[in-house]
């Protein structure tokens, strides 16, 4: 088609054999050579006088198939371990893509490098009612496809070979995943995604035809075997008509052949006589624009069809193309060379845009988990500013806190130190007093629902973030649909087998349902909006802890000013308090109550403390307070961390992976 | 009798003015074309018509029946336009005006026409469906037919149009990422957009696309129903790119045309005349676009553009292409919910045989049920044979003569898009009727939000705190003196001592005030509000719903100390029963000392002797008893007094307590109702009226056929 045969490296020309062996006696030794995991037939070279001059080239043509095999196999294995479990725009395609690299590699590659003497498949493909079926079995010569005026005719896919070459196309050789019935000569309708294979002595050995579904009727499993069988192939036989020749649909068929270079034969069929030649020039020229002009063009008359048959001279010019490729060595070899050749060409820059797929999913991954951690970093800044400024002084705890200074309880707990012996007399007098208690846990409350709200507030902002980007909105959507779904009761086998399934259908998609149902709270996604449940309780405890630390600051070090200190103790548990409120408020000059009078008793902190020590007690309590609270927070932001693991693991050397095995690809061919 | 195309626009000028001079309900014969094709100045008549008002169109065309009329007979130059009527069709107004008529009179007689127009639009009845032919869905047409019972059908199709702009206003209001799809939005907008511009145009047309694959047969079986070679056919692919129209009829109809945009130069017209057959496709419009799915063809927008603004859609497929996804997904499959303006031909029928057309009509039928196109008859026809058409031309009869494909494409429309709305009606399945706003709002959860409140205010504490300093300052007043001496002078009191006793001050000064409320707790208990109400609703509502809760949550705490502190009563109030208290303890207190003092008088001169001569009040030592008595009397009805006063004053101090808790509680009440619950309200008011307007511009389709589809 291009020159691009001739760039071809010798090393991918197939059966290097002799020119003048037949179709049939070549067999064997392909047979043979696939044994040996040999590529081109080369250990029966010598039989063939001829071909001494491949015959130098043979050494070097088994290393090099031997090396593609192992390339193509390590690059598979790198393809395959590519996972897309985070959403993108375009995520479908890239699957797709990812799906039919996969295939290509299965279905067509490596079969044809480890078997080279196989018939050469064609795919006969094209729009529904071009009458595919009916050109298939005026070649063969017997009805072996059903053909009619229902559109879709062909449901399932009909392979037509000589009874010699099907052992090449048995389960375990061709397209594995597709189960297959046999059939001999009639035509006899499979069921739906069966692969039927007839037989028939009719077909030219050497090659084999194979009927595909439509590509472009309401069907969409049509198009998408369609596809398959076309990766699967090394010729394209394209079937169109008279009337659809100018459909979109076939030229994007026809633009995605030529981009990849694959060996085709088109059909014009049921042009109608009158119009014969008017048409095919309106077509060669728009092959001709379309860059295909080079492409083998058959022209099929309407003609009155009898038993599914064209007249055999209408079909005859096929046939005998066909024919002609199964036995001609040298265009068998062209055929194949080109479009092994065409696919590999566009691994080129198919191979390292999925490998970029892969280092993308691994930045949106680390997106996700960075916007639930900036939300309750964010959270966290905001708390610390709430414990700064004074704003937790209002309410209950200034109400508290005024009725415990106000009442004079704090003062009644000063004790005046008169002496050694009266001091330990003076600390049993000083119990604690009921309104300490009400501060106390007024105080915890205060700072425990400031946690609470602020932790709302952080969720409710992670939620947004991921809502607002293509790959959390995903995240959430499938993971309230796991969550519908429900875990699967029945234990770990039905567990790894859906997780298996999932797998499989989706397209690199490893992560199971079951992982992500659990991940999540109870009530499903929604819920992740929220604090979890039982934060309220941690965060007690948290300020809690703080407070006794306080208490424990307190009563081991000599905080109060040596000056008071001489003359006075205080009950450690009230000043405490007074030292909370003192950090809470401390310093923030704009908490007035009323007729500016300030909440915070400054006189009394700084007489008590002194301003200097006041200021490192405060903010060493308030870094106590931010730590404990960032625990909290940091557990609130696993549970959406929880859910991005949940999905599966991302191998981060994939994409280097990729482009290495792309690399030892090239340097293979 | 041969067709012939429009004369260029200069010579035709003055037939295209002569239309005016009809009179009403006259039926003109085309003049002695005896039926067959004319081309009266139709297309520059019709473009000067639209050049000077825009919309007007022939009322109710019937009468106004444009005919080519001999050019000297046109009184009206220039005027013809403003004559149309409304359904009466008189057609005078142009009389006598002369060339002179003003623009801006014309403007104003085409308002005035355009406004008459829509009017008999919306009350003539005609804008249900077609009636009920044997060919089209019958489902909600056969009654159609009299004037009485469509007029309600008519005023329903224009309150779902505005019921449908106000569901829109209250989207968009909404819209965003959980709120109403925006796509969704505009489409609705579109669909009312487009609804409007059909309205104002001739309602006496009807526009009929033919659309298909290419290669279907579109233009031939076009130019077998036009009766003339309008739109070129050929064999290679694609033929025809631009639309062509064929008018049955033509007055009145250029502003149609031009707002389809056919271009000029593809315009024919066929004169209507009586008999011959063809008197009933007075008022078609028949469209045939180009492909849809050719290299060329698919990727313009033209075809959606058409189908979109057609009142009747015929989708010409073959039996080559009549399973091709490209027609069923990118159309049939989306306008499921049009099946009274649609049908299907299978063209080309004469490529098969009879039992041939039979499986294949068959295989079609199956795949439009599966569709969800149960109603869309089915023709065959075969352009070549001719077979077929006749039928095809009954049912376009048909559904022109009804004049109410317009109308019934805007319903399926609007319809349709109004059934994608209903994802944001929610819980329609439970709820009957519509709930009233305020019993959505469960019952609890108004008393726990300011229970909530309440307690992030600390009213509790607050009142405490009062009652303590209550106590504190009547104990200034009304407490023993001798009791607070005493401990004094025994050094209970370390304050003064350490010299702190300026913190006393400063310790007083915080005693009490409004407290205001953490922000943190307030913001918790309206969120857990919100949460209680919108359990129930579904995805943008329970959003707007829990914002409105927290709209004003930042103002609350403000308001909550604003209303304790005009709740708590001035700080220093001292109440009068106190003084009187302090007034007799001063006088006990005096007792006391005067007692005292008498002791030491006695002790001195009585028992003494210090001095003499004096009263025996004093002297006598039997005094120092009824000092003794005086002072622990004195003493002992202070400490009593003290110990009563005390009691009383914590007493009250508890009533007060209970008083001004209740104050504040009844206050909080309001704030809680004004800044959280009325906002509440106030959005499932909204949603309310959403559910209303959802209820009428879906009336339709509940009343009728299901529309379950969307």
């Amino acid at each position: 088609m291009k020159e691009g045969q001739e760039a071809v490296p010798a090393s991918l020309r197939w059966g290097g054999a002799d020119d003048g062996a037949a179709g049939s006696e070549a067999q064997p030794t392909a047979v043979r050579a696939m044994a040996d995991g040999v590529v081109g037939g080369g250990a029966t070279a010598g039989a063939g006088g001829a071909a001494a001059g491949k015959d130098a080239e043979t050494p070097h043509v088994r290393v090099d198939a031997r090396k593609i095999q192992a390339a193509l196999t390590e690059l598979r294995e790198a393809v395959a371990r590519v996972s897309l479990l985070f959403d993108f725009a375009g995520i479908e395609a890239t699957r797709a893509e990812r799906q039919q690299l996969i295939s290509q590699i299965d279905d067509y590659l490596l079969p044809r490098l480890r078997q080279s003497g196989a018939p050469i498949l064609i795919a006969m493909v094209g729009s529904t009612g071009a009458g595919k079926s009916t050109l298939l079995n005026s070649i063969v010569g017997s009805p072996v496809s059903a053909t009619g005026i229902r559109r879709p005719t062909t449901n399932s896919p009909v392979l037509a070979c000589h009874p010699d070459d099907e052992k090449w196309f048995a389960e375990n050789v061709f397209l594995p995943t597709l189960p297959r019935v046999r059939q001999q000569g009639l035509a006899m309708p499979g069921r739906d995604g069966l692969l039927v294979l007839a037989t028939s002595e009719g077909m030219p050995p050497g090659v084999a035809l194979l009927d595909t579904p439509d590509i472009d009727s309401v069907v969409a499993a049509h198009r998408q075997f369609a596809r398959q069988f076309l990766d699967a192939s090394d010729l394209w036989l394209f079937v169109t008509t008279a009337r659809r020749y100018a459909d979109a649909v076939v030229w994007e068929m026809l633009k995605d052949a030529r981009e990849r270079g694959a060996s085709l034969g088109i059909v014009l069929s049921r042009v109608p006589q009158a119009a014969g030649e008017q048409l095919s020039a309106h077509f060669d020229a728009m092959l001709a624009a379309n860059g295909l002009g080079g492409a083998q063009r058959f022209v099929i008359q309407e003609t009155t069809i009898t038993d599914a048959r064209l007249p055999v001279e209408v079909s005859a010019p096929v046939r005998s193309w066909l024919t002609d490729t199964a036995q001609r060595e040298e265009r068998r070899t062209a055929i194949l060379t080109q479009t092994m050749s065409g696919v590999l060409d566009t691994f080129e820059t198919r191979i390292p845009a999925l490998a970029e797929h892969a280092q993308m999913q691994v930045a949106l991954r680390d997106e996700l988990v960075s916007a639930a951690q900036a939300a309750y970093q964010a959270g966290l800044a905001e708390f610390d500013e709430a414990i700064r400024n004074g704003s937790l002084l209002r309410g209950e705890v200034l109400a508290r806190w005024q009725e415990f200074a106000g009442a004079g309880d704090l003062l009644r707990t000063l004790e005046i130190r008169k002496g050694r012996q009266d001091k330990r007399k003076s600390r049993r007098h000083a119990g604690a007093p009921v309104r300490t208690g009400a501060l106390k846990s007024a105080l915890r409350s205060g700072i425990e629902a400031l946690v609470v709200s602020l932790a709302d507030r952080s969720a409710e902002d992670a939620m947004e973030r991921w809502q607002a980007s293509p790959p959390g909105a995903g995240l959430l959507m499938r993971a309230q649909e796991a969550y519908e779904t429900g875990v699967p009761a029945g234990g770990e086998l039905a567990y790894s087998s859906l997780r298996k399934w999932e797998g499989e259908l989706n397209w690199g998609f490893p992560g199971g349902q079951a992982e992500i149902a659990a991940a999540l709270p109870s009530g499903g996604a929604q819920p992740l909006g929220r604090s979890s449940d039982d934060l309220a309780a941690r965060a007690g405890r948290a300020v809690a802890a703080w407070q006794e630390h306080l208490l424990r600051l307190v009563q081991t070090e000599n905080i109060t000013k040596r000056s008071i200190a001489r003359v006075a103790s205080f009950d450690p548990e009230a000043l405490a308090m007074v030292l909370t409120i003192g950090v809470l408020g401390y310093g923030a000059s704009d908490l007035v109550v009323s007729e500016g009078a300030s909440a915070v008793p400054q006189q009394l902190l700084t007489s008590l403390f002194g301003a200097g020590l006041m200021r490192d007690i405060g903010g060493q309590a308030r870094q106590d307070l931010h730590e404990r609270i960032g625990v909290l927070y940091s557990e609130e932001a696993l549970r959406f961390k929880a859910l991005v693991d949940a999905v599966g693991s991302l191998d981060e050397g994939l994409a280097a992976d990729l482009y290495q095995a792309s690399y030892s690809l090239e340097s293979a061919r | 009798m041969s067709p012939r195309r429009h004369a260029p626009p200069g010579e035709s000028a003055e037939a295209g003015a002569g239309v005016a001079v009809v009179p009403s309900g006259q039926a003109v014969p085309a003049g002695g074309d005896g039926g067959g094709y004319s081309a009266p100045a139709f297309r520059d008549g019709s473009e000067a018509a639209a050049a000077t008002k825009p919309g007007s169109g022939n009322g109710g065309g019937k009468g106004a029946l444009p005919s080519q009329m001999p050019s000297g007979t046109q009184r009206s130059r220039g005027k013809a336009d403003a004559a149309t009527g409304s359904g009466s069709g008189t057609v005078s107004a142009a009389a006598g005006d002369g060339e002179a008529a003003s623009a801006p009179a014309g403007r104003h007689a085409a308002k005035t026409a355009a406004k008459t127009d829509a009017t008999t639009v919306v009350k003539s009845g005609a804008m249900t469906a077609w009636p009920g032919s044997g060919a089209f869905a019958a489902s909600r047409t056969a009654t159609a037919t009299a004037e009485g019972t469509s007029a309600g059908q008519s005023t329903g199709l224009s309150a779902q149009l505005m019921a449908l702009a106000r569901m829109i206003q209250i989207g968009t209001a909404r819209s965003g990422r959980d709120g109403f799809s925006k796509k969704l939005l505009s489409q609705a907008e579109d669909v009312l957009g487009r609804a409007g511009e059909r309205m104002r145009l001739s309602s006496a047309h009807t526009v009929v696309v033919l659309a298909g694959g290419t290669g279907s047969g579109k233009s031939s079986l076009f130019n077998r129903l036009a009766g003339a070679e309008f739109s070129t056919v050929g064999v290679t692919r694609p033929i025809t790119r631009d639309a062509h129209a064929c008018i049955w009829d033509d007055a009145g109809s250029g502003a149609l045309l031009k707002w389809l945009g056919v271009p000029q130069r593809n315009r024919y017209s066929r004169a209507s005349a009586l008999g011959g057959g063809e008197s009933g496709l007075a008022g078609l419009v028949l469209l045939d676009l180009p492909d849809h799915d050719s290299v060329m063809g698919h990727a313009t927008g033209q075809v959606d553009r058409l189908v979109s603004l057609a009142d009747v859609m015929i989708w010409v497929l073959d039996p080559q292409k009549y399973a091709d996804a490209a027609v069923h997904q990118r159309f049939l499959i989306p306008l499921a919910g049009h099946s009274d303006v649609q049908a299907v031909v299978l063209n080309q029928a004469d490529l098969l045989t009879a039992a041939q057309v039979d499986d294949c009509v068959g295989d079609l039928r199956r795949l439009l049920d599966a569709e969800d196109l149960h109603d869309v008859p089915i023709l065959v026809t075969s352009a070549v044979t001719g077979s077929g058409l006749d039928e095809l031309r009954r049912l376009l009869a048909e559904g022109v003569a009804a004049r109410q494909a317009a109308a019934a494409r805007i319903s399926a429309d609007v319809e349709t898009v109004v059934a994608r709305f209903a994802r944001y009606t929610g819980e329609t399945a439970g709820s009957g009727g519509a709930v009233d706003a305020a019993q959505r709002i469960p019952s609890g959860s108004t008393g726990k939000l300011v229970d909530q409140f309440y307690a992030a205010a600390g009213v509790n504490a607050v009142c405490d705190a009062l009652r303590s300093a209550r106590e504190l300052r009547a104990a200034d007043f009304a407490g023993w003196p001798a009791a607070w001496l005493v401990q004094r002078f025994a050094g209970r009191d370390p304050l003064r001592k350490v010299r702190l006793g300026l913190l006393w001050n400063d310790l007083r000064a915080v005693s009490s005030g409004p407290a205001g409320a953490q922000q943190a707790a307030i913001d918790n208990a309206l969120t857990e509000f919100g949460d209680s109400v919108t359990e129930s609703l579904v995805k943008p509502w329970s959003q707007t719903v829990r914002a409105a809760a927290r709209s004003r949550a930042d103002a609350v705490p403000a308001a909550v100390g604003e209303a304790i502190g005009m709740a708590l009563p001035p700080e220093d109030s001292v109440e009068r029963w106190w003084r009187l208290a302090g007034l007799a303890q001063g006088v006990l207190l005096g007792a006391t000392a005067i007692a005292l003092a008498w002791f030491a008088a006695v002790l001195a001169f009585g028992v003494l002797k210090v001095a003499g001569g004096l009263p025996g009040l004093l002297s006598d030592p039997l005094s120092l008893v009824w000092a003794v008595l005086l002072g622990s009397v004195a003493l002992g009805l202070g400490a009593v007094t003290a110990s009563a006063s005390m009691r009383r004053v914590k007493k009250q101090a508890l009533a007060e307590k209970a008083q001004i808790s209740a104050d504040i509680r009844k206050r909080i009440e309001d704030i809680a109702r004004e800044m959280a619950v009325v906002p509440v309200e106030q959005e499932l008011f909204e949603f309310d009226r959403y559910r209303e307007e959802y209820a009428v511009a879906a009336k339709e389709a509940s009343g009728g056929r299901s529309l379950s589809t969307g």
